[in-house]
C-alpha cells in the first residue's frame, strides 16, 4: 500500500467500478436486496407466474430508474433460460423506440422484430413476410427504400423491420407517417406474429416463450389536449392489443403510471404490478434502517477490491459514519448511491474517502436534484415529507417520475 | 482528516500553480478544488465516459488549457456545436481515427442550440407553467442524437466527453434530459468569485429598453440566462443586487412580450429588496400596460414613497392616472417631473396628448411647440399639433403643421390623411382629394383615405367617381360609414333603389347608425314609398331624438300621406328643439289649415289657396270657420315672419288666416310684401298670391283691382281654375257678364266645383239682361 502507484492504481480501479449502468447475470457485484425490498423478488414472482400458469400472462413491472429493473430482469431471463424456456429481452430504446415520442404501434414493431429475430431459426416467418409484402409498396412511399417485393426472404424482411423501426426511433418526420401508415394494420400483424409463435416447434408446455420490452418505463410522459397521457394511451387503452400476442409478456412501465389514479384499471387489466421498491434506509419513524443500509454497504463491497472489502472502515472510508451518511443520502436509491461513490472517489487523492468528500459529492448531487424541482413542487415536497404519502395528481406523479419521491415497502405492506 | 485552514490551502495552490491560479479574473480556491476533482475524474475514467461541467467561456479556457498542461498524455480536442449538430458522433469517430484523442470537450453552441426551443423559454423564467403542457415534437436536435448514440459512443469512441456549459445548459440536462444526464461520470461546478459576480452584475443593470427592443429573441434569452445564473450565483445574503438583477430580467422579459414572466421578476425584485424603487416603478408599468391601472397606481406611490423624485415614477404615476381617468392629477404629476426635469420630452409629450384628449387643443400645442424646439424633426409630433390646430379650426396653420411633418416623414400616409380631412372641412374639395391619392398612393389599401376622398368627390357633385371610391374603401374593408356614404351618393344620383340596397348593407354592420336611417327614409321617399319612410325616420329618431332633419323628413312623409296632424306634430317637435329654424313655424301653420285650402293635393312649395264663396253674387267670405285654429296659424306665421321678415312664403301664407279671420287689410299687406319680396316670381308662387289678394281685393269691394290680380295669376298659371273663379266673379261684379260667363266656362272646363253654379247665375244675369 506504500507505493503510491498502487494506491492510484486502486483508486483508478474503485473509481470505474461505480459506474451506474446496469449489471449482468453472474456479476459479483450484485446484492440479494429482498429483504429490504418488502421481499420482492422479481425472478422468484414474474418468474413463477411465468412458468406456472397455463394461460399466456401479461405482466407489468415496474421501478425507478437506476434502481435495478434491468438487473433483475436480466437475472430472470437467465433463470428461465437455464430452465429450458425461450426469452426475448429487448431494452425498447437501444433501437426500436424514441422515449421522447413513444406510441403503442412503436412497441408492437419492437415485439416483431425481436420475437422475428430469436425465433428465425425454428419458425416458419412466412405469415410475418406476407404481413410485411403487404406494407411494402406504402413504406416505399414513405421512406423511400429500394426493395425488390419478390426477392423477399427472411433476411430481406428482418432488415427491413430493422429499417422501420430505426426510423421510428430517430427520424421524427418519419415516425408519424410510418405510424399513421402501420395503424390500421396492427390487428393483422398480431396475427401474423400469433401464426409465427404458433409455427414454433421447439415451444411447448414444458418450453415457454417470455418476452420482456424493458425500457418502456423511460418514455417520457406527453399529455394531450384531453389531459389524457400517453403512458395511459399505450397501458390502458391499448391493453387489449398488448395482451393479445399468444406468448407471455413482461412489460416495464413507468413508475408514475402505477401510482397514478389508474392504478385499479392496470391492477383489472394486467394484474397486480411488480414494482421495485428502494431499499429502505430509515423507519417511518425516522430512525434508520440497519438491514437496508447493511445492504447498500454490501453493494458498495462488492463493488471495491477483495483485499479491501472486509475493512471498509478504515481503509476506503475514514469512519464508520461517513460510511453511514453515504448510504443515507442514497435514499436506498442504487443508482444515486453509486454516483455518490463515484463523486467521492473523484473528490479523494489518498484514500480513505474523508468526511468532507462525502459532503462535497453529497452537495453535487442534492444540487442537481434542486434543479429538478420547479418552484411550487417544493410546498408538494414538504407535505410528502412529513405524510410520507403522496396523492394520485400530476404533480406527485412528475415527482415520482423524476425521483424526488422515492417509495418504499414494508414486508407487511 | 482535519481540514486544512483555506488561507494556507490557497496559499499552497498558489505556490504549486503560481502561473495560471492567481486571485486574477476571480479564479479561487473553490475553483480550483473543482478543477482537481475534474482532473482526478478524467485521469481515472477508462473507456466512454460523459462529463459536466457548468462554468462560463472564460472558465472553459482555463479549464482546457489545464487539462492540457496537467494530463499530457491526454490528447484533448476541442468540437464546436452547431444548430444542426446531429453528426457529432460521426464526426468524432472520423477524427479519432485519423489521430485518436481521449478528451473531446464541447464547449460552444449548446446554449444557442437549446435557446430557441420552446421548454427553454420556460427555464428562462422562475414559475414554470404546468410542465406537462411541453409538447416534446421540439427536442433539440443535439439530444435526441446523443441518446441515439449512446451505445455507439460507448463501443466506439473510448474518450472521455466533456460538456463545458453555462448553467441553464446543465438545468436543461437535469429537468429534460435526466436519463442522458444520469449516464455521467461526473459534474462540476465552478462558480464566479463574489468580486467577479459583483463587477458582471453591475454591467448587467439598468440596460437600455430600447436596445432591448430591438433584440432578437435569441438574444433576449441569452440575456436573460446570463442574468439568471448571476442569481442563483449571488449569495442570498445579497437581496440588493438580486433585486436589482430580478428587475433587469424583468425588464427583458418585458421587452420581449412575456408579461407573465416579466411580473412575476419585478415581484421577486421587490421581495428581495422592498426598496427597490425602480423594480416598484417598473412593475407599475406593466400593471399599466395591462390596463391594471389600480394596482399600478399602488406601485407607483410605492415607489414614489421610496423615492419622491424619481422622475421615471412620477411619469409613470401620470400615465396611470391617465389610465384612471384622474386628468388633473395627472397632469399635476407629469408637472413634478417637469419641475425637476423642464426638459423631460415624454412628459411633456404625454401632458400634451392629455390635454389635447381633454379637447384643451391650445396647451396641447403649447406642449407640442416645445418638443419641436428640441427635436424639430418628430414628424409625429408635428402631426399631432397639425390635429390639435385642425380641432381648434385653425385649419391653415393645421396643414403647415402637417406639411412640416411629411418634409420630415414624406411617405406618412396617415398625415396626408390627415391633411386632406382639414382640406375637406375648409371646403378645399379637390386639394383635399389631391391629398387623399398622395395617401393611397403610399398605401393603396387605406380605406380611410378612400372613404374620405369618396366624401370629397360628393361635396363636388362627381357622385359617380364618389361612388367608386366609396367602392374602394368597401372592398378593403366593408364598414357602415362606407356603405352608408355610397348609399348618399346613389341618393345624389337619384338611384335610389341601389342606395337602399346600400344603406341596408351599413345596416346589417351596424343597425343603429343614424345617418343611415336618415338616407334610407329619404331615399324611399323619394321613391314615394312613404308608410316605410316613416318606419326609417323612427328607427333614426330612436337613436338621436332631437334630430330637426329627420323630424321634417317624417313631417313631410306623413304630410304627404295625407295626415296632417301627425305632420304638424314633427313640426311642432323641431319648432320646440330648434325655434329659430323658421320653416317648422310656417309648416305647421299651413299643415293646421292645408285641409281648408283649395286643391286637391297642395304642397309645401305652394302658399294655401283661398277658397271663393260659392256664389259670385255673395261678398262674404266663408263663415264657418274654425276661430281658434285660424287664430293660431295666423300667429305661427307671424312668428316665422319675426325670425325672417323676408320670408316670402310665410307672409303668402299669412293671408290666408287673416282672410278668412275677416282681417282683409291685414291680408292685402302679407299679400303686398309677398309680392315685393319676389316680383320676378322666381320662388315660383306668386300666381296663388295673386288669385289671394284677388279674393281679398273682392272682399274689399275692389272689383277692378281684384280683375287685375286674377288676369295676372292666369298669365302665371292659365289652368289655376280658381283664378277664373275669381275673375268671373269680379267680372260679374263689375257687371260685364259676358266675359265673366267666359271665365267661369273656363273654370267648368277645367272641373271647378263651383263653375256651374255660378255660370247658372250668370247665364240668369244676361237672361234677364237682355230682356
Amino acid at each position: 500500500m506504500a507505493n503510491p502507484q498502487d494506491v492510484e492504481d486502486l483508486l483508478d480501479e474503485m473509481y470505474n467500478a461505480f459506474t451506474p449502468t446496469p449489471l449482468q447475470p453472474g456479476d459479483p457485484a450484485y446484492v440479494d436486496c429482498r429483504a429490504v425490498r418488502g421481499d420482492e423478488d422479481v425472478v422468484e414472482d414474474l418468474g413463477r407466474t411465468v412458468r406456472r400458469s397455463n394461460e399466456f400472462t401479461y405482466q407489468l413491472y415496474s421501478g425507478y430508474r437506476g434502481s435495478g429493473k434491468t438487473t433483475e430482469l436480466l437475472r430472470l431471463k437467465k433463470d428461465l433460460e437455464g430452465r429450458g424456456h425461450v426469452v426475448v429481452y429487448f431494452a425498447a430504446d437501444e433501437e426500436d423506440i424514441s422515449v421522447q415520442d413513444a406510441q403503442y404501434t412503436d412497441i408492437l414493431l419492437a415485439c416483431t422484430r425481436h420475437l422475428l429475430k430469436k425465433l428465425k431459426e425454428e419458425a416458419n416467418s412466412a405469415p410475418i413476410l406476407d404481413w410485411l409484402k403487404g406494407r411494402l409498396k406504402d413504406l416505399k412511399a414513405v421512406m423511400l427504400t429500394e426493395i425488390n417485393i419478390d426477392q423477399i426472404n427472411l433476411e430481406v424482411g428482418l432488415k427491413e423491420f430493422a429499417k422501420i423501426t430505426a426510423a421510428v426511433r430517430t427520424e421524427p418526420g418519419q415516425r408519424q407517417k410510418i405510424r399513421e401508415m402501420l395503424e390500421p394494420h396492427t390487428e393483422t400483424l398480431i396475427q401474423a406474429l400469433n401464426a409465427f409463435i404458433a409455427n414454433d416447434n421447439q415451444l411447448s408446455e414444458k418450453s415457454k416463450l417470455l418476452v420482456i420490452a424493458d425500457n418502456l418505463d423511460r418514455i417520457v410522459p406527453i399529455f394531450r389536449d384531453n389531459g389524457r397521457s400517453n403512458h395511459e394511451e399505450i397501458f390502458l387503452d391499448r391493453h387489449e392489443q398488448l395482451k393479445a400476442l399468444k406468448c407471455h409478456i413482461i412489460y416495464t412501465v413507468p413508475i408514475s403510471l402505477i401510482y397514478s389514479r389508474w392504478a385499479t384499471e392496470l391492477k383489472d387489466n394486467y394484474g397486480i404490478p411488480q414494482v421495485l421498491p428502494s431499499i429502505m434506509v430509515r423507519q417511518i419513524n425516522g430512525d434508520f434502517c440497519e438491514a437496508g443500509l447493511d445492504i447498500l454497504k454490501t453493494i458498495i463491497q462488492l463493488r471495491v477490491s477483495s483485499e479491501m472489502r472486509e475493512v471498509l472502515v478504515p481503509q476506503v472510508f475514514e469512519s464508520e459514519t461517513v460510511l453511514q451518511e453515504l448510504c443515507l443520502t442514497s435514499g436506498g436509491y442504487v443508482r444515486d448511491l453509486v454516483q455518490l461513490m463515484q463523486e467521492a472517489i473523484t473528490k479523494t487523492d489518498v484514500l480513505p474517502i474523508s468526511a468532507r468528500a462525502v459532503q462535497r459529492a453529497t452537495d453535487a448531487l442534492r444540487d442537481v436534484y434542486r434543479r429538478a424541482v420547479e418552484e411550487p413542487q417544493w410546498d408538494v415536497l414538504r407535505q410528502v415529507h412529513q405524510s410520507k404519502g403522496i396523492e394520485n395528481d400530476d404533480t406527485h406523479r412528475s415527482l415520482l417520475f423524476s425521483r424526488c419521491v422515492l417509495e418504499y415497502r414494508y414486508f407487511d405492506d | 482528516m482535519a481540514i486544512q485552514p483555506l488561507e494556507d490551502a490557497f496559499e499552497q495552490l498558489n505556490d504549486q500553480y503560481p502561473e495560471v491560479f492567481g486571485e486574477l479574473d476571480g479564479w479561487n480556491f473553490d475553483a480550483e478544488e473543482v478543477l482537481s476533482d475534474l482532473l482526478r475524474a478524467l485521469r481515472r475514467k477508462k473507456g466512454f465516459g460523459l462529463f459536466f461541467v457548468q462554468c462560463n467561456s472564460s472558465q472553459a479556457e482555463r479549464v482546457m488549457t489545464s487539462i492540457r498542461e496537467r494530463l499530457p498524455q491526454k490528447r484533448l480536442q476541442q468540437f464546436d456545436l452547431n444548430q444542426q449538430s446531429e453528426t457529432l458522433y460521426e464526426e468524432m469517430l472520423e477524427r479519432y481515427q485519423q489521430e485518436p484523442f481521449s478528451v473531446a470537450c464541447i464547449t460552444t453552441g449548446v446554449e444557442q442550440m437549446l435557446y430557441g426551443y420552446e421548454d427553454t423559454k420556460r427555464l428562462v423564467g422562475w414559475t414554470s407553467q404546468e410542465i406537462y403542457n411541453y409538447s416534446w415534437k421540439g427536442v433539440p436536435p443535439l439530444l435526441s442524437h446523443l441518446n441515439r448514440q449512446r451505445e455507439v459512443f460507448e463501443a466506439n469512441l473510448p474518450i472521455a466527453l466533456v460538456f463545458l456549459v453555462h448553467s441553464f445548459v446543465i438545468d436543461y440536462f437535469i429537468q429534460r434530459a435526466p436519463d442522458f444526464f444520469d449516464w455521467r461520470s461526473g459534474f462540476f461546478k465552478f462558480t464566479e468569485s463574489a468580486a467577479n459576480l459583483q463587477k458582471f452584475s453591475q454591467e448587467l443593470v439598468d440596460g437600455d429598453y430600447q436596445e432591448y427592443n430591438s433584440l432578437t429573441t435569441d438574444q433576449r434569452v441569452e440575456k436573460i440566462l446570463e442574468i439568471k445564473d448571476k442569481i442563483l450565483q449571488l449569495d442570498l445574503v445579497d437581496s440588493e443586487q438580486r433585486s436589482s438583477l430580478l428587475r433587469e430580467q424583468g425588464r427583458l422579459f418585458q421587452s420581449g412580450g412575456e408579461t407573465n414572466q416579466a411580473l412575476d421578476c419585478y415581484e421577486r425584485s421587490i421581495v428581495e429588496n422592498p426598496n427597490n424603487h425602480k423594480a416598484w416603478n417598473n412593475k407599475g408599468i406593466l400593471l399599466r400596460n395591462l390596463k391594471r391601472y389600480e394596482e399600478a397606481l399602488r406601485s407607483c406611490e410605492r415607489c414614489l414613497e421610496i423615492q419622491s423624485e424619481y422622475v421615471d415614477g412620477l411619469f409613470n404615476r401620470g400615465a396611470v392616472l391617465t389610465g384612471l381617468e384622474c386628468y388633473t392629477e395627472a397632469l399635476e404629476s407629469y408637472n413634478c417631473v417637469l419641475i425637476i426635469n423642464p426638459f423631460h420630452l415624454n412628459s411633456i409629450f404625454a401632458q400634451s396628448d392629455l390635454f389635447a384628449s381633454l379637447g384643451r387643443y391650445g396647451e396641447a400645442i403649447i406642449g407640442y411647440d416645445k418638443i419641436l424646439k428640441i427635436k424639430p424633426e418628430d414628424y409625429y409630433i408635428w402631426l399631432r399639433r397639425g390635429y390639435a390646430l385642425f380641432k381648434i379650426g385653425r385649419n391653415e396653420a393645421a396643414i403647415e403643421s402637417y406639411d412640416k411633418a411629411l418634409e420630415v416623414k414624406h411617405d406618412d400616409y396617415f398625415t396626408w390623411g390627415k391633411r386632406g380631412d382639414v382640406l375637406l372641412k375648409i371646403g378645399r374639395n379637390e386639394e383635399a382629394i389631391e391629398s387623399y391619392n398622395k395617401a393611397l398612393e403610399i398605401k393603396h389599401d387605406y380605406h380611410f383615405a378612400w372613404g374620405k376622398r369618396g366624401d370629397a368627390l360628393l361635396k363636388l357633385g362627381r357622385n359617380e367617381e364618389a361612388i367608386e371610391s366609396y367602392d374602394k374603401t368597401l372592398e378593403i374593408k366593408p364598414d357602415y360609414y362606407g356603405w352608408t356614404k355610397r348609399g348618399d351618393s346613389l341618393r345624389s344620383l337619384g338611384r335610389n333603389e341601389e342606395a337602399i340596397e346600400s344603406y341596408d348593407k351599413a345596416l346589417e354592420i351596424k343597425p343603429d347608425y343614424f345617418y343611415t336611417w336618415i338616407g334610407k327614409g329619404d331615399s324611399l321617399r323619394s321613391l314615394g314609398r312613404k308608410e316605410e319612410s316613416v318606419k326609417s325616420y323612427d328607427q333614426a329618431l330612436k337613436i338621436t331624438p332631437d334630430d330637426p332633419y329627420v323630424w321634417t323628413g317624417k313631417g313631410f312623409s306623413l304630410y304627404e300621406l295625407g295626415k296632417h296632424k301627425e305632420a304638424s306634430d314633427c313640426f311642432a317637435r323641431i319648432a320646440e328643439i330648434l325655434p329659430i329654424y323658421k320653416y317648422s313655424w310656417n309648416n305647421q301653420g299651413y299643415l293646421n289649415l292645408a285641409q281648408d285650402s283649395y286643391g286637391l293635393q297642395p304642397i309645401f312649395e305652394k302658399p294655401l289657396l283661398i277658397r271663393q264663396p260659392p256664389y259670385c253674387s255673395s261678398s262674404t267670405a266663408n263663415a264657418d270657420i274654425n276661430l281658434e285654429r285660424y287664430q293660431k296659424s295666423l300667429a305661427l306665421f307671424e312668428t316665422a315672419l319675426q325670425l325672417d321678415p323676408e320670408f316670402t312664403i310665410a307672409w303668402a301664407n299669412h293671408s290666408f288666416p287673416a282672410y278668412y279671420l275677416q282681417q282683409y287689410q291685414t291680408a292685402l299687406q302679407s299679400c303686398n310684401r309677398a309680392l315685393e319680396l319676389d316680383p320676378e316670381n322666381q320662388e315660383d308662387m306668386n300666381e296663388v298670391i295673386y288669385t289671394n289678394r284677388g279674393c281679398i281685393l273682392l272682399q274689399l269691394q275692389n272689383p277692378t283691382a281684384a280683375l287685375q290680380d286674377f288676369t295676372s295669376a292666369l298669365t302665371l298659371a292659365p289652368h289655376l281654375d280658381e283664378a277664373y273663379i275669381g275673375k268671373g266673379t269680379a267680372l260679374f261684379q263689375l257687371g260685364r257678364y259676358s266675359e265673366a260667363n267666359d271665365s267661369f266656362s273656363q273654370a267648368l272646363s277645367l272641373n271647378h266645383p263651383l263653375a256651374q253654379a255660378n255660370l247658372d247665375l250668370v247665364g240668369q244675369q244676361l237672361l234677364e239682361t237682355n230682356s
